[in-house]
């Protein structure tokens, strides 16, 4: 699945929700060309509550991570390695951008969503090679 | 960091009414079941830092701006920001 397929009133059930907000089952996924590359995850049952993401393939263009068997049966795809770029899922890493340090995604635990079976998860990696505080740069300040 | 070593079958007691016990080892790893009580939260590691970085994730979102955060993308593209 590609950004290009995200569909603006399309509602994405997360049947488990995602950690630490496990009674938020339901998120769409908002696309705006002013933030592009950055996605922005919000959850129908409380608009206020939302999270910035960006494609992980952005982040590392050699991602890949793992989806095991419980995650393959909510998913409704094949358990194995997938490649970030893959044709199914859209791989999203959520991005931690505070005022006072630089930004982080988390390459640890991608969100993952299924275009055609509206369904999502955060696939939490075991052992992962890739870092909960991926930092995002390089971040310079611009001459005015 | 306490040290014990149990064989499958064999458990450990903390306070507060909770048990740990090996129920299977081997060189895939060990297999480990918990009694506590209901109140008494279970998580893998990596899931609660995984609910960590979204709670400070889900704040930040909240409050910054997205210019800084979108410059760091658009180094070199020639794209011009977001009007802020």
């Amino acid at each position: 699945m590609t950004v290009e397929e995200i569909q603006e009133d399309g509602i994405y059930h997360f049947p488990e929700g995602i950690p630490a907000f496990e009674e938020q089952t339901r998120f769409r996924l908002l696309r705006d060309p002013a933030l592009d590359p950055l996605l922005l995850l919000v959850s129908a049952e409380d608009e206020g509550l939302r999270f910035i993401c960006v494609p992980a393939v952005l982040l590392e263009r050699d991602y890949e991570f793992e989806i095991d068997e419980t995650t393959a049966r909510v998913l409704g795809v094949a358990p194995g390695t997938c490649r970030a770029d893959g044709e199914e899922l859209l791989c999203l890493a959520i991005i931690h951008a505070p005022e006072s340090e630089p930004p982080c995604a988390n390459l640890m635990a991608p969100v993952l969503i299924h275009g055609v079976n509206r369904v999502g998860l955060q696939a939490v990696q075991v052992a992962s090679r890739w870092s909960c505080a991926h930092r995002i740069g390089p971040v310079e300040e611009q001459p005015c | 960091m306490l040290v014990i070593r149990r064989r499958p079958g064999e458990s450990v007691l903390l306070s507060g009414g909770i048990e740990i016990v090996v129920l299977e080892s081997g060189p895939g790893g060990a297999k480990l079941g918990f009694v506590a009580p209901a109140e008494v939260a279970v998580l893998r590691k990596e899931v609660w830092l995984a609910g960590q970085f979204n709670r400070l994730a889900a704040d930040s979102a909240q409050q910054g701006s997205l210019a800084g955060l979108l410059r760091s993308f658009r180094l070199g593209d020639g794209k011009p920001g977001p009007p802020l």
